[in-house]
């Protein structure tokens, strides 16, 4: 045996393991002998060697071992008939014959009956006990198309209506307020004629040195707005009728849709400044109201469709407060009033 | 296949898929991953596939999952430690399939998943061979040498005596 460096700790473990023969064992101390570094080593070993080890047992485990290696190395060739029909029998594979020669077989020898209980138990069986916990993860939540769909249409429908009811509302605002045929405040109606003229005049709305505010009035408002008028200022209202008020175009006005048309905007002009004349007693400069008039009528006229074949015949009103001071203009347009305060 | 028919499809089908899973790879959360990935296959697929041929589908999807998923983690399996615990194993228990399960973890995967097809879900040898891509003789032989496997391993454990069989 040759001993050197590399198997010298190898040769250790097995002397201390017992596992070197006399003649090694012999070889093996002559050499630690002979070298002195190895000396410290070896008594290391041996005093370990003093504890007590439990060895393991080897034939016993080896035993098991084999038990285990053979039962996967198994030669399917040398399978017996037996064994053939059994697995066939127990797989629902065999044809009658094959199965009465199976039976046969088991009766024939005892040996055979618990082998084939046994080939009956070699079925896996699942265990119900296992299931998977986690199956709400793998589901999906059901998209009710139909149901998103017409929850869309809804929403598309309600918007669109509230689209139209904020546009009806908008021209509603834009409509001139009604004038009410019951208001006691309209009095001393009078006709006058008047020409045609054209309004250039260009001044502001100014009455008896007050700046006037032009507004539309809400129906709700309009009651409001009267009693205060009742209450607090207590008008004495001298209304002046200056238009045609035939009972044509009331009909025409009640009855269908109408159009303001050039001539009656002329038309009206021409009543402003009849108006004018006969307000220059009264130092009152009236002037403003045509431009006004016009400026309301025409955005009346823009934003409803009032028809082509209707006409209309504009008129005005002057409200006077106890002064005896024009408070407000009325241009009255058929049912519909322009109201200009004075602020 | 519809989303109320792939629910349906989780409810019945799902804890077989796991239960064969589980039985081949013995990793509980491996196990669920590979149930999470075969569903999730067929949510990709449902509208290709019909409810009638569903559970076909699951279990093939689990099957090749599976066996992709133990030739990835060949290399990182002990088996020393596998061995250890099999002989622990071994040595404590005696019912019949426990014992059983110590047998299928010493086949091959192929093996042990058609055994377990046929055993666990009742499938033909037709359907298991549709299932595993595997020729119908392939699965014949494999059954035949599964069954043979399984008795010899059950011989040599001792566990079964008369009385249990009388059971």
């Amino acid at each position: 045996m040759i001993i050197n460096d590399n198997n010298i700790e190898e040769l250790i473990v097995d002397y201390v393991d017992n596992k070197l023969d006399s003649k090694s064992s012999q070889e093996f101390l002559n050499y630690i002998k002979q070298n002195n570094k190895y000396k410290d080593l070896l008594n290391f070993y041996v005093s370990s060697n003093e504890y007590t080890i439990i060895k393991e047992n080897i034939s016993l485990n080896n035993e098991f071992k084999n038990n285990l290696k053979h039962t996967t190395e198994f030669d399917y060739k040398e399978v017996a008939y037996y064994d053939k029909l059994a697995v066939l029998v127990n797989e629902k594979q065999a044809s009658k014959k094959e199965e009465i020669a199976f039976y046969k077989m088991v009766l024939k020898d005892n040996n055979k009956i618990s082998s084939a209980g046994i080939y009956a138990n070699c079925k896996i069986k699942a265990d119900r006990s296992i299931t998977f916990s986690e199956k709400n993860k793998l589901k999906h939540k059901e998209n009710n198309k139909i149901l998103k769909m017409w929850i869309s249409i809804a929403a598309v429908t309600i918007c669109l209506l509230f689209g139209f009811w904020n546009i009806i509302k908008f021209n509603e605002k834009c409509f001139i307020e009604p004038v009410y045929k019951s208001n006691s405040k309209i009095n001393n109606i009078r006709e006058i004629a008047y020409n045609k003229i054209e309004d250039k005049s260009k001044n502001e709305i100014i009455i008896n040195n007050t700046k006037i505010s032009t507004k539309t009035i809400l129906p709700k408002v309009k009651d409001e707005e009267e009693k205060t008028i009742n209450d607090k200022l207590e008008l004495q209202t001298q209304t002046t009728l200056i238009a045609e008020n035939t009972n044509k175009t009331e009909q025409i006005i009640r009855q269908s849709n109408f159009k303001i048309k050039e001539p009656e905007i002329s038309n009206l002009y021409a009543q402003v400044n009849e108006q004018n004349e006969n307000l220059i007693n009264e130092n009152i400069d009236f002037s403003f109201i045509g431009t006004e008039a016009v400026k309301k009528i025409k955005e009346y006229k823009n934003k409803v469709d009032l028809g082509e074949k209707a006409s209309l015949n504009p008129k005005i009103c002057l409200s006077r407060n106890e002064e005896g001071k024009i408070c407000k203009v009325g241009i009255w347009i058929g049912e519909k009033q322009i109201s200009l305060w004075a602020k | 296949m519809n989303i109320n028919e792939y629910n349906k499809c989780v409810d019945k089908f799902s804890d077989q898929v796991y239960r064969f899973l589980l039985k081949s790879i013995r990793n509980e959360f491996e196990a669920k991953d590979l149930v999470q990935d075969t569903f999730e296959k067929l949510w990709i697929k449902r509208k290709e596939i019909e409810m009638s041929k569903a559970k076909s589908y699951i279990f093939t999807c689990a099957y090749h999952e599976m066996i992709d998923h133990i030739r990835k983690n060949k290399n990182n399996t002990d088996l020393s430690e596998t061995d250890k615990l099999s002989q622990t194993i071994y040595n404590q228990y005696s019912d019949i399939q426990e014992i059983l399960q110590l047998a299928l973890n010493k086949m091959k995967p192929e093996q042990r998943s058609v055994i377990l097809l046929r055993d666990l879900e009742g499938y033909s040898y037709d359907e298991i061979a549709e299932i595993t891509g595997l020729s119908l003789s392939a699965v014949k032989v494999y059954i035949f040498r599964g069954r043979l496997f399984l008795k010899t391993f059950l011989e040599k454990s001792h566990v079964l005596s008369l009385d249990d069989l009388e059971d």
